[in-house]
């Protein structure tokens, strides 16, 4: 049974239709890619999965539990971690606080002991962040906050791990070190469901690929037939004359105050 | 000889440390439909706000209609014939339809109000029903067709247009493109910015290719296919 | 019957004053995205220059209020908004709220020493005291037609221009999306200007009125806001309509809480806060304002000193009074014994605000709970009464916090100002409580050492002090510490790490009410004895300032910033009768600085000291290796 499940999940707000009765899953020990044009919901479905949107209907499921009403932190304590497409580093700590602090409030809740300096170290080393540890998190370049970002998710010592967007702002080079990282944390046991637009390091490194079009799960499958599918070309690459969808309407890019907070 | 509508000799853009565009290099011809490509990140939208006047550039010269326009704010632009379209829909969400058509009129003296409304219904009937709907509820396609409404009325010299099909089905986006295609016939100078490259291509006399905050190709359609689907990855 | 109609037109035209006053504060609201606490102020203001004009100046009517309305009003608004507020970035809500605070605590300023209270004003409007109408055997006064008719007037008015004129849909707009704005060819700073314009020149109309039907008076006037701010809540700062169902609903409430309620004993002091009461409800009870979602600004890191630093300074403060305090006596001795223990209190803003990022504007009221639980539970001095103080205020910070868990920055704010002013009228105000008599606090008593003697007192509070700074800043270096800068820049990103925030935020406030309630017990020993002038609800908006201006996140603040409030009226001796209000001044004006500085007096001055003595910056392009910058737009908050 996979890690994650989401049932059927749709989001409407405001009469248009950011989701669409999508269902997605993702292994442990696979990572899974999620792709699809600017717009198409991606982000959505992750605020969903972690609690930061209410699914106007369907169900989440994290290892067979149904967590769709669990609040935002009591989900992230069954294991799922994330990062996010604008930032949302710790700006005023430095690079290692960022991921102390990470550590820190696993501390409070969880019921195994380690040692926080010594867990902080090691993604510290992992991650590659060593040289930029003591810079205060808001100088950093886009590429290294979001290896922050990552390293602190990992702090959580989550069994899911929800990525959107990481490899944005990385060159070649960084992409494929990148990669082969996700695929060692993958090696650990972890799901990882991951977002991008970067169509090499989703090819080379997703075992399973799922394909959003307009809040719509238009496709899945391998890299190779995602790649081959007509309806991704579609989508991707834009208007061809034969297909007449209606015009489902959608909404502009939204900025979600994270309702679940309050 | 009429001078290029938009030209940049080595402008560079930066976000307080971070730099976006390193040095861009572009050629504009006037009343031609440029398409400016490349992947997420690469600095398209970056380069149109410099060019709008929505920010400013750090280095390096940008000439609209040869005039140098650096540091010029963007509403001083906007009055004096730059019409750009931003990306994520160009309309005030908490406005009606008509009250968004009454805040254009600042883009053009004499404009009324009622021939922005005409103009406006005329071509897209649609937003004429709904005049009096919040444009924020309206779909995604009719927010667009509001958006670009203020290219048709105030007939600016010089249109950009930020990723016009964002998220739009095919049918309404190939509408909107047959909008741009006659603005552009009938003389209109035409910046677009596009992530779908087969849609842009279509209808563009020139595209350029932007990686990573420079032009990395530039030439016309013909020679611009196989380019285009390197940089996009996904299929060829 | 005839009594029931006389109420209701009575509550109708002050509902009529609270309507036109609030609308000036949504207008301001929704037209530039910034809540004015200054307000009522400005109306203050105004209110006394029309009778300067008026009654002193003997000019005629109508040029007085067209004066006022059409050309002094909007130019102190655009002034205000050009020369400060334009300056204050629009997501720094906290920093927002301060300037404002300062901007109204500066006008009450200059309005004490323009117009000295020393002498009564009266004002009436147009007509003589004795012109009236008789409603249903009511003696109906021109001036409450008028403010009705005027209300009414104000309502249609706003009405036409936001939807009916391009400059009205214009300034609905530019608050959504200003660069929009301008490529549409609009000008948003213009627009912004005339939002201040519009809003100022209501508050004028509003302060004009209310001072005309009541007393002219600068505390009640500025505080007229209070009121407004209750009708603009229940309009949720966006509706007009419900803005005016509000206010009338707060006037109607007056009018018959007045005429058919006994009010005595407890109920002595409910009608000046029955605006209050009000708001509080309405806060706590209405789903929360959709405020603007946005970006705020990371705030810059201050640098921390080590634990070696903080205590070898805190040695060096005692023995600083050591020294000092033989050479002080008499009231000097007095208000800096005074300060040093405030300055202990003012530590729970340093924790609460400076680390914390939340603002409370009750810490006096907390002080006050903290004198009056040592004054009962600490017989001959025992510190056993201090430690129930400061359990009692943790116990208290909790239940404060509850409510505060919904509420976000500006809600809180407005929350902790009604629970202040409640708190003063129905408790403080109590003959039980400190109301009628003085309340006697006992010097505190320890083992071996008996404080009763000033500088012996000093030498202590100051040890106290240094003691507690350090904690302070031990937590600022611990977890805790990086768990509240974590919440402050991110509360999404915690609450995805598994953190629950609820418990943050109630363990933030325990502790910091914990620490007020303490100072405040210590402050009331200092004085032996406290009445509830000690403890006015004023003070908490000079001690917020103060401790601002000298660096909310810099614990030493808190001891400069109490000390400058308990000898500022040292100060004041030395001056001229005219410029007693020093406190206002010095809060008010000294607060504006923080449009600059936002890191306060004591940051900046320690960072400029370092640029001049240390040639490296601290994190120069070589400690970051060179990898290019690929940034998606999306993703960096726009400059």
């Amino acid at each position: 049974m996979p890690l994650l499940q989401t049932l059927d999940v749709s989001v409407r707000f405001g009469g248009v239709t950011a989701l669409d009765t999508v269902s997605i899953d993702a292994d442990s020990g696979k990572v899974t890619g999620l792709i699809g044009p600017n717009g198409a919901g991606k982000t959505t479905i992750f605020n969903v999965i972690t609690g930061l949107q209410s699914p106007t209907q369907g169900r989440v499921m994290i290892d067979g539990s149904d967590v769709t009403s669990l609040p935002v932190h009591r989900r992230a304590r069954m294991g799922i971690a994330r990062t996010f497409q604008r930032l949302e580093i710790f700006g005023s700590l430095t690079v290692r606080e960022n991921i102390q602090v990470a550590a820190e409030i696993r501390r409070r809740w969880s019921r195994t002991r380690f040692d926080v300096d010594a867990q902080t170290d090691e993604i510290v080393d992992r991650i590659g962040l060593d040289r930029v540890a003591d810079a205060p998190a808001n100088t950093l370049p886009t590429g290294l906050a979001r290896l922050t970002e990552l390293g602190r998710a990992l702090a959580a010592q989550p069994r899911l791990l929800l990525l959107d967007e990481p490899g944005s702002g990385l060159d070649t080079h960084e992409s494929e070190e990148f990669g082969r990282r996700l695929g060692e944390l993958a090696g650990d046991g972890i799901a990882v469901l991951l977002v991008e637009h970067d169509m090499d390091l989703i090819m080379e490194v997703c075992d399973w690929i799922h394909v959003l079009d307009f809040g719509i799960h238009i496709a899945q499958g391998t890299a190779d037939e995602v790649r081959n599918n007509p309806k991704v070309q579609e989508a991707y690459l834009g208007a061809g004359d034969e297909i007449i969808e209606p015009d489902q309407g959608h909404p502009a890019d939204p900025t979600i105050e994270f309702e679940a907070l309050r | 000889m009429i001078p290029p509508a938009i030209q940049l000799i080595g402008m560079r853009a930066a976000y307080g440390r971070i730099e976006v565009l390193r040095g861009v290099d572009l050629l504009v011809p006037a009343g031609t439909l440029f398409a400016l490509l490349g992947p997420n990140g690469a600095g398209k939208t970056t380069t149109l706000k410099v060019i709008d006047g929505r920010h400013e550039a750090s280095a390096g010269c940008v000439h609209i209609a040869g005039q140098h326009v650096n540091g010029v704010g963007a509403d001083s632009l906007a009055r004096a014939g730059v019409c750009s379209i931003p990306e994520g829909r160009g309309i005030f969400p908490n406005l009606t339809v008509e009250e968004n058509l009454k805040i254009m009129t600042y883009g053009r003296s004499g404009l009324s109000a009622s021939d922005v409304q005409d103009k406006t219904y005329t071509r897209f009937p649609i937003l004429g029903e709904r005049r009096k709907q919040l444009s924020g509820t309206l779909s995604g396609g009719q927010q667009q067709m509001l958006a670009i409404s203020r290219a048709v009325v105030t007939d600016p010299s010089l249109l950009l247009v930020d990723e016009l099909s964002m998220g739009l089905a095919p049918l309404v986006v190939k509408e909107l493109y047959d909008v741009l295609g006659q603005l552009a016939a009938d003389g209109m100078t035409v910046l677009l910015v596009e992530q779908f490259a087969r849609t842009a291509l279509a209808i563009a006399d020139y595209a350029a290719v932007l990686v990573h905050g420079r032009v990395q190709d530039v030439g016309q359609p013909a020679d611009m296919q196989d380019v285009a689907g390197a940089y996009l990855g996904a299929a060829s | 019957m005839n009594e029931f109609i006389g109420l209701t037109i009575a509550g109708i035209s002050l509902g009529a004053i609270y309507a036109i006053a609030a609308s000036g504060l949504v207008v301001t609201y929704t037209t530039s995205g910034v809540f004015n606490f200054a307000h009522g102020a400005i109306g203050m203001v105004m209110a006394f220059t029309y009778w300067q004009l008026r009654v002193s100046d003997h000019w005629a009517a109508p040029f007085a209020l067209g004066l006022c309305l059409l050309i002094i009003a909007p130019a102190i608004g655009v002034l205000l908004q050009r020369v400060l507020i334009r300056h204050v970035n629009i997501n720094d809500t906290g920093l927002m709220l301060v300037v404002t605070l300062a901007i109204l605590v500066a006008l009450m300023g200059i309005a004490f020493t323009v117009w000295p209270q020393t002498t009564g004003r009266n004002l009436s409007l147009f007509f003589g005291a004795n012109r009236h109408v008789s409603i249903a055997g009511n003696r109906v006064s021109y001036e409450e037609l008028i403010s009705i008719v005027l209300a009414a007037a104000v309502a249609g008015g706003l009405r036409l221009f936001f939807y009916n004129t391009r400059l009205g849909i214009a300034m609905r707009g530019v608050v959504d999306d200003r660069s929009l704005m301008a490529l549409n060819g609009g000008r948003p700073a213009s627009l912004n200007a005339l939002s201040w314009m519009i809003g100022a020149a209501l508050g004028a109309l509003a302060g004009i009125l209310q001072a005309s039907t009541s007393a002219l008076d600068v505390l009640n006037l500025t505080l007229l806001v209070l009121n407004s701010f209750a009708a603009a809540m229940l309009g949720r700062l966006r509706s007009l309509p419900l803005t005016f169902a509000g206010a009338m609903v707060l006037g109607l409430a007056d009018a018959y809480v007045t005429g058919y309620v006994n009010l005595s004993g407890w109920l002595l002091h409910l009608r000046p806060v029955l605006p209050t009461l009000f708001l509080f409800i309405v806060l706590l009870v209405l789903p929360a304002v959709r405020l603007r979602a946005g970006v705020a600004p990371v705030a810059k890191a201050t640098r921390v000193p080590s634990a070696r630093a903080s205590l070898t300074t805190g040695a060096l403060l005692v023995v600083l009074a050591a020294v000092i305090a033989p050479l002080l006596h008499g009231t000097v001795l007095g208000n800096v014994n005074a300060g040093v223990s405030l300055g202990i209190g003012a530590l729970s803003i340093v924790l609460l605000s400076g680390y914390g990022g939340q603002i409370s504007l009750s810490q006096y009221t907390f002080f006050g709970f903290g004198a009056w639980i040592f004054a009962h539970t600490g017989h001959g001095g025992n510190p056993v009464g201090l430690l129930v103080a400061a359990l009692a205020g943790a116990a208290l910070g909790a239940v404060v916090a509850l409510p505060a868990l919904r509420l976000r920055g500006l809600e809180l704010a407005l929350s902790t100002l009604a629970f202040g002013q409640l708190a003063y009228y129905l408790f403080f105000l109590q003959d039980s409580v400190m109301g009628r008599s003085d309340l006697v606090v006992p010097r505190l008593h320890l083992p071996g050492l008996s404080l009763e003697n000033n500088r012996t007192n000093l030498i202590v509070m100051t040890a106290i002090f240094a003691i507690l700074a350090a904690g302070v800043l031990a937590i600022r270096r611990g977890p805790f510490g990086r768990l509240l800068n974590a919440t402050k820049d991110s509360q999404a990103a915690c609450a995805t790490l598994g953190l629950n925030l609820r418990i943050t935020k109630i363990a933030l406030f325990s502790v910091a009410t914990a620490l007020a309630t303490f100072g405040g017990a210590l402050y009331g020993s200092t004085q032996h004895t406290v009445t509830s002038d000690n403890f006015q609800y004023i003070q908490s908006l000079f001690i917020v300032l103060i401790v601002y201006i000298w660096g909310v996140s810099t614990p030493g603040a808190a001891l400069a910033g109490a000390l400058s409030l308990s000898l500022a009226p040292q100060i004041a001796i030395h001056l001229p009768t005219r410029f007693t209000a020093v406190t206002y001044f010095m809060t008010g004006f000294g607060a504006l600085g923080l449009v600059l500085r936002p890191e306060g007096i004591i940051a900046s001055t320690g960072e400029r000291f370092r640029e001049i003595f240390s040639r490296s910056p601290r994190f120069g392009p070589s400690s970051i290796p060179p990898i290019p910058a690929e940034v998606s737009h999306a993703t960096v908050a726009d400059a």
